[in-house]
């Protein structure tokens, strides 16, 4: 796929999503001005920019889709449920369009069977029973806008070339060219044909026009540029306040024209031949209407208060930032080599310069990390559709919540966890929500409560999906695990471990599969989904009252702020923002311990793990012992170690397929000194000392 | 020259290319658009550089029998010229 079709897939893709989400929550809380404007330029741009690209089918589509948004933003049609089910298949639709398109598959029966049934229930709701033509509702939209912001316009000269290669973009010109009159009137255009070769000379696929354009507008520089958005790199373009007698010089200068562009723009009336006169007064450029033939002068409106700074997002392959962690990671490595180098040589001032490089690269890496940061909430919206759908299927009602969408979690992240969650969440309302009959038996509102819950954590970013139903079948699943052999009979198994046998492999307990969930596959692919995040997955649950799924992910997977510390002849990284305390494993508590490992921690029972005997290490060569105190969600537990070093910056380096099976270490990091660290895969050394305990 | 086909493009253009080479060779050249509904701005391209050509060596160019459709195409590219008779 080309990069222009790469960006309109993007940006279609956030339209669609945009609409859905506006849709479903359109449903649940009504409908607002705002949202049905926002609808209505979602579709306006997919029509737009599938335009662009001449994709015909997804154009006449959208646009009786785009005609009823604009009646229903108008006032003249009121938007009701059922209308929102229509847009919501539409919106489909579009997006099945759009797939096929990408593709260069030709609309199958299916697909047209599907599209002239919507079309047909989309014109029901017209108050006319039909769509306006195309160019009418353009017309229209135009003529609004053109009404409403009269006084603000600006004459701008758009000047463009194409480069060679332009033709392979796959875009037409002439579609990119229809998109001016959306933003206002182009008063004047020629086409600058003068490099064109004859027919002996020509290469027929590549490009040698250019186009002029006066263009009146209320829109600022960006938005006509954004005309532009999928070719800017095979285009030669300026775009100019048509008074800016330096930019009109600039373009003239660096014109490659065959003819002279200056001359062009006078014989075409752009200009007067007075306006390129040094001592004339700026301001007043002639143009001659096409229509009239009278010659008209357009006062330009001074502007400055219009330019004022915005602020603009860019659009940025992830790979890109990718590179960029990578390469701060070396950095971080590189400069903790010379860290220690500055204390061996015991070098002051290269030890403060080191100091200083040290703080700045964690500026620096903090600044990238944000960039791959994003709100969970936009993501999270799209399973208010998921939920209404699955809900509807299963004639069930569920009020959907999703509390702290505005959490931030690294983008590729939030992209992986999407598909467990979506099956824990079908999985809730399929098998663990009632249905309404049988809520309103048992006293509970007709409604199930379903909510997805983000907040961050200890270093942690916790989601939980809590639902009020009726609570996993503890003994079904014991049953089942058994009959399947993955227990013996006479196990003594704790609740939290029988609910855990849900994620094995094949144990599915629903007594009818449905198409929504209960296929027994689905929740071994859910866990290993989020071990493979380096995430851990808990489950609470009380007959009667509901489930929790709990999941807990790391905030980055990139660089962490490690603590040192040494257990024996290696060295070991504890993730910091795990760490409550350090103690000294004094005498004092090694007489408490007796023997056991435990220790009585300011009158609370603080279970230990030897680091030493655990990863079967050599005796210390420490004098002193010490413990650090670790939270990992609800659970607390010390691990004996021998020496601590204090704070680290951590480059996570995965440490290849020999060592993924040692269980309790996640990765690995670089010292200074070239000494290889092994992080702490915390969750797991936990899970370990839990068993043990039991 | 009579086309077939129902829209000429990018894909066409090389062989469209050809063509009105060996056209031209033969004499003037009216091109009978008819059948034609749709065309890109390739197209556009090599049109004029057909009718600079023409206009070179004295010889005629007409885009003939052009249809609502392509003459609206031919107009949102600001090529109206290609429409006028030849002198």
């Amino acid at each position: 796929m080309n990069e222009e079709l790469e960006l309109f897939c993007e940006d279609a893709d956030e339209q669609l999503t945009y609409m859905e989400n506006a849709l479903i929550t359109m449903q649940e809380d009504g409908a607002d001005e705002e949202s049905i404007g926002a609808l209505f330029r979602a579709m306006h741009t997919i029509k737009g920019t599938a335009g662009m690209f001449g994709f015909d089918a997804i154009v006449s589509f959208a646009h009786v889709a785009e005609s009823l948004l604009s009646e229903v933003r108008d006032g003249k049609v009121i938007l009701t449920p059922e209308m929102i089910e229509v847009f919501l298949k539409a919106k489909d639709h579009t997006q099945h369009l759009i797939d096929l398109a990408i593709a260069q598959e030709k609309i199958d029966e299916f697909t047209q069977l599907t599209n002239d049934e919507l079309l047909k229930m989309l014109e029901a709701y017209m108050p006319s029973q039909h769509s306006k033509p195309l160019q009418e509702a353009q017309l229209v939209t135009e003529t609004q806008a053109e009404n409403e912001n009269l006084e603000d316009e600006i004459l701008w000269h758009v000047s463009f070339r194409l480069k060679p290669n332009f033709f392979a973009t796959g875009m037409d010109i002439i579609n990119i060219l229809s998109f001016f009159d959306e933003l206002g009137e182009i008063k004047k255009i020629f086409p600058i044909t003068a490099n064109v070769p004859t027919l002996q000379e020509i290469n027929p696929t590549e490009a040698y026009m250019g186009y002029e354009i006066l263009f009146l507008s209320d829109a600022e520089y960006e938005d006509i540029e954004e005309i532009f958005e999928f070719v800017l790199d095979d285009i030669e373009l300026y775009i100019f306040k048509a008074d800016d007698k330096e930019k009109l010089k600039e373009l003239i200068q660096n014109s490659h024209d065959k003819t002279s562009l200056q001359e062009e723009l006078i014989k075409h009336n752009f200009y007067d031949a007075s306006f390129f006169e040094e001592e004339k007064e700026s301001g007043n450029v002639s143009q001659n209407s096409e229509e009239t033939g009278k010659e008209v002068s357009v006062q330009i409106k001074k502007t400055s208060q219009k330019e004022a700074k915005k602020s603009f997002s860019l659009r940025v392959d992830s790979s890109k930032i990718d590179q960029l962690i990578n390469q701060i990671s070396e950095m971080v490595i590189a400069n903790a080599k010379v860290t220690q180098r500055a204390d061996i040589l015991d070098d002051n001032e290269l030890s403060e310069s080191a100091t200083i490089l040290t703080d700045m690269l964690e500026e620096i890496r903090t600044g990238v990390m944000n960039i791959r940061m994003v709100q969970v909430g936009d993501s999270f919206n799209k399973f208010k559709r998921i939920v209404h759908d699955v809900a509807k299927k299963v004639n069930k009602e569920i009020d959907f919540e999703i509390i702290g969408g505005e959490t931030e979690l690294d983008k590729m992240v939030v992209e992986k966890i999407s598909d467990p969650l979506m099956h824990m969440l079908r999985n809730s309302i399929d098998h663990g929500i009632e249905m309404p009959e049988e809520r309103e038996k048992l006293g509970k509102p007709r409604s199930g409560k379903v909510t997805l819950t983000t907040y961050p954590d200890a270093g942690t970013i916790v989601i939980k999906i809590k639902d009020d139903g009726r609570g996993l079948p503890k003994e079904k699943i014991l049953q089942k695990a058994i009959k399947n052999g993955l227990v013996p009979e006479n196990n003594n198994l704790s609740d939290k471990e029988i609910y855990n046998l849900i994620f094995a492999a094949g144990l599915s307990t629903a007594e009818e599969v449905s198409d929504i969930s209960g296929r027994g596959v689905g929740m071994d692919v859910v866990k290993r989904n989020i071990e493979s995040l380096r995430g851990t997955v808990e489950i609470n649950s009380k007959a009667g009252e509901g489930s929790t799924f709990t999941i807990r992910l790391p905030l980055t997977l990139a660089i962490i702020d490690g603590f040192l510390i040494q257990s024996g002849n290696t060295k070991y990284i504890i993730p910091l923002e795990m760490i409550q305390e350090c103690i000294e494993l004094d005498d004092n508590y090694k007489k408490q311990m007796n023997g056991s490992e435990f220790i009585n921690l300011r009158d609370s029972m603080l279970p230990l793990l030897d680091i030493r005997k655990y990863f079967k290490e050599d005796t210390s060569h420490s004098e002193r012992e010490n413990v650090v105190v670790i939270r990992y969600g609800d659970y607390k537990m010390g691990m004996m170690v021998d020496e601590l070093f204090g704070e680290f910056q951590t480059v996570i380096k995965p440490l290849g397929q020999i060592f993924s099976k040692v269980p309790g270490i996640s990765g690995g990091t670089i010292l200074g000194s070239g000494e290889i660290a092994l992080i702490f895969d915390i969750p797991k050394l936990m899970e370990h000392k839990i068993r043990e305990i039991n | 020259m009579k086309f077939d086909t129902d829209e000429l493009n990018i894909y066409e253009v090389e062989s469209l290319h050809k063509s009105l080479l060996e056209e031209f060779a033969n004499g003037d050249l009216f091109l009978d658009m008819q059948n034609v509904n749709k065309i890109d701005m390739s197209v556009i391209q090599l049109f004029i550089s057909a009718q600079k050509t023409a206009q070179e060596s004295s010889k005629k160019f007409e885009l003939q029998n052009v249809n609502e459709e392509v003459a609206q195409i031919i107009k949102n590219s600001a090529c109206d010229f290609l429409l006028r008779e030849s002198v």
